[in-house]
């Protein structure tokens, strides 16, 4: 079985001087990782190269098992569906529904006739599968509302429903908690990896907020002015490998 | 010399070009027909039969409107979608572009051409009668929605629509998904206020056979039975005036609205829509008939000289002068309104008065009600449709280029007036804090207000011009000159090819236009 994410010297260059230098790691499939880093390390750019949304100027980035952004047509589609990515900040459209926000995450699987069809009038059997999508986040009972009504922590657990929805092999979220109480952060954390595991998926989640560490990850990385620094079993991070990562640069 | 010095030589220099071309020596006011006229008008025939005549017309127009306007605005919405596919789609293809920049030409095409010259063509097929101004109007408004709702497509950031696009999957979808529901009011608003314009063009496009209150006015007119004009008239200002007040209300319910007023808003337009089908069931159904008795190879020979354009140098010189006319008329209608409607914003927006007069300020009875009675006028002046004003001043002047330059001068004035008012008020109104000075009003517009909102009403005034240049083409097909009247005369002549040729003329300067326009907002300082 391919591993879920293959980056092997993967280097992305910008105009600015930020970029990715040289990044090299491994991810086997059903593993979780954080990725951790201070602000402008690249932690956006290196899942972008993940989910084939960009492409590397130098090195490989293989997404399970193929060079997802330099595939084209049938196969980029399939693939790019089985790569599911939470951006940072809100993604919901405002004037969907919930559930039509949550349908949004086939978008890759349907057809544009059954995508525009249930947009009018849904089926019964894919709302019934994304009436059990919401279930697991809790809000099966706000299906019709208007995301605009609902609060900052539910229109995040609509965007992780939307994810699972999806039900990719790889999650790729960038922040998920950002902007939310840290009550809800440890919350929204624990769904969206609870979500990972019961669907046997990878997931790569860049971190802002160290707290969320005790998570239940089985990888830390750590990336620091484009470098990946180490990558590390969650169990077994030092202290003071964390502290290096955030000093102030040189 | 400065940016402003140059401009305004610019401005002199079109004013002054476009005078030379237009010819006004034909026109001589006959002291004696304007005063019957104007009597005429003083007394509206207002017994039963005549009202109950206009009421039943009115409702006719209305029916055409918005059966056309709703047939135009889904058709629009359909192309809008498949010409933004290429934006939308996660990778760029050759194919995806071909096809969008195909469909932005057609609708450039239908957009170009005023739904009066729709409705000639149409004539030679269908002959006259309600489904041919219907289908006129829903051929020019998929041209002109289907290019708005296209640009608001793809005016919708990529970033935002990014977890809907990102997913490899039909852009179809992806549109209809994240970027058609983010932009739903405002293509909405855009529809209804489309609406209002059908509305006035629905009463005017009986002239060329599509029945309502404009066939009965072209009529009366030429009985010179004034007392009946002017009770059409009078039918004329209150069905727009209307139509404007209604889509007004409606169009704030839906821009200020949530999802739930959004659905009780589709559900009116969708009655409202299935009622005109209710009203013009007759007329459909008879539109069968009309299909089986059109003769097949007539219409195929009609189709075929369209399509072989008369490229001879005689026809090319009637073109290229001919054009000069709708030019300079649209030009001069547009510049005198637009400054008009500056010169009289210290009067007509009662913000600009209130704003000037300190924190505290109340309003002053006598300037909202000299701002009110101003705007009326200028809602008079726009709810009489330019065609309408040609006919009376033509009436009293004789036709030709003068009193088409004073119909559309008029009819702009009062669109203008409007506009521009609503966005001082609209911008100040909200903001107590923005751009509170002291001083006298015309001092504030000047150096708050108007530099403010310099990029908006510039907006308005090009698409006013835009708006001005086809209706000038329309003005003269009814004999004001230049390129719409020679296409007139091709047409009744069945000179197919010549018309062919000059309807392109008018399409290709329609389209040169516009694209200039926009490489040259693209490339003026912010």
């Amino acid at each position: 079985m391919n591993p879920a994410v293959e980056l092997d010297g993967a280097c992305v260059a910008f105009d600015g001087g930020r970029g990715l230098d040289g990044v090299s790691a491994t991810l086997a499939q059903g593993r979780t990782v954080a990725l951790i880093g201070p602000s402008g390390a690249g932690k956006s750019t290196l899942l972008r190269l993940v989910a084939g949304m960009r492409a590397p100027t130098a090195g490989t980035v293989l997404t399970l098992g193929q060079p997802l952004a330099s595939l084209r047509g049938t196969a980029y589609r399939t693939l790019r569906d089985r790569v599911g990515m939470l951006e940072q900040g809100d993604t919901l459209t405002p004037g969907l529904s919930v559930l039509h926000n949550v349908f949004a995450g086939r978008l890759g699987r349907w057809s544009a006739a059954r995508a525009v069809r249930n947009r009018v009038l849904p089926r019964a059997a894919d709302t019934d599968d994304a009436r059990e999508t919401l279930h697991a986040v809790e809000l099966a009972d706000r299906m019709h509302a208007d995301p605009e009504t609902l609060s900052g922590g539910e229109r995040r657990r609509v965007a992780l429903a939307r994810l699972a929805f999806q039900a990719p092999t790889v999650w790729l979220a960038d922040e998920p908690t950002a902007g939310l109480d840290p009550r809800l952060r440890r919350e929204t954390a624990d769904l969206l990896l609870r979500l990972v595991r019961e669907r046997d998926g990878a997931a790569i989640v860049a971190l802002h907020d160290l707290e969320l560490l005790s998570c239940d990850f089985d990888e830390v990385w750590g990336l620091r002015n484009g470098v990946l620094e180490f990558t590390a079993p969650a169990q077994a991070l030092e202290q003071a490998r964390i502290d290096a990562l955030y000093e102030a640069c040189p | 010399m400065t940016r402003s010095g140059r401009l305004l030589l610019g401005a002199l220099a079109l004013t002054a070009s476009s005078l030379l071309v237009l010819d006004f020596g034909g026109s001589t006011l006959s002291e004696g027909g304007a005063v019957a006229m104007l009597q005429g008008l003083g007394q509206p025939d207002l017994s039963l039969g005549a009202l109950t005549r206009v009421t039943e017309l009115a409702v006719h127009t209305l029916a055409v409107a918005v059966f056309g306007t709703g047939l135009g605005a889904a058709a629009g919405l359909v192309l809008a979608v498949l010409g933004s596919t290429a934006a939308a789609a996660p990778r760029r293809s050759r194919v995806r572009r071909a096809l969008a920049e195909s469909v932005r030409l057609g609708l450039d095409g239908l957009r170009a051409l005023p739904d009066f010259v729709w409705a000639l063509g149409l004539l030679l097929v269908l002959g006259p009668g309600p489904i041919t101004g219907a289908l006129a109007i829903a051929l020019s408004v998929t041209g002109i929605l289907g290019r708005a709702f296209g640009q608001l497509l793809e005016s919708v950031p990529a970033r935002a629509v990014a977890s809907q696009e990102g997913l490899g999957g039909p852009p179809v979808a992806a549109i209809v998904y994240g970027r058609l529901p983010r932009v739903a009011s405002a293509a909405w608003s855009y529809g209804l206020a489309r609406l209002e314009c059908s509305v006035r063009n629905a009463s005017v496009i009986g002239i060329v056979g599509g029945g309502g209150l404009g066939a009965e006015l072209f009529e009366e007119l030429g009985y010179g039975r004034m007392d009946r004009v002017a009770t059409l008239l009078l039918g004329l200002v209150v069905l727009t005036a209307t139509a404007d007040t209604a889509s007004a209300a409606l169009r704030r319910r839906i821009s200020s609205a949530r999802a739930a007023q959004r659905r009780v808003a589709l559900r009116l337009a969708l009655g409202a829509w299935l009622a005109a089908v209710v009203w013009l069931g007759g007329d459909l159904l008879a539109l069968g008939e009309t299909l089986q008795r059109v003769d097949s190879r007539l219409a195929l020979e009609t189709l075929r000289r369209l399509g072989a354009p008369d490229l001879s140098w005689q026809v090319m010189r009637e073109l290229f002068w001919g054009a000069g006319a709708p030019l300079a008329l649209a030009w001069l209608a547009t510049a005198i309104a637009a400054a008009v409607a500056v010169a009289l914003l210290p009067w007509t927006s009662t913000v600009a008065r209130w704003r000037t007069r300190g924190p505290r300020a109340r309003p002053n009875v006598w300037a909202v009600g000299r701002a009110l009675a101003l705007r009326t006028l200028a809602l008079l002046a726009r709810a009489v449709p330019e065609v309408a004003w040609l006919l009376l001043f033509a009436a009293a002047l004789g036709m030709g280029p003068l009193p088409a330059l004073l119909a559309l001068t008029l009819h702009a004035t009062g669109v203008l007036i409007r506009l521009f008012t609503e966005a001082v008020d609209d911008r100040f109104a909200a903001r107590p804090r923005d751009g509170v000075g002291p001083g006298a009003t015309t001092g504030w517009l000047v150096y708050a207000a108007l530099p403010r909102l310099r990029g908006h009403m510039v907006t308005h005034a090009a698409l006013q011009a835009e708006s001005n240049l086809r209706t000038a083409f329309t003005l003269g097909i009814l004999g004001a000159g230049g390129l719409g009247e020679a296409f007139h005369g091709a047409i009744s002549y069945w000179q197919l090819e010549r018309a062919s040729t000059l309807a392109l003329g008018m399409l290709v300067l329609f389209v040169g236009l516009d694209r200039a326009g926009r490489a040259l907002s693209r490339n003026a300082p912010r």
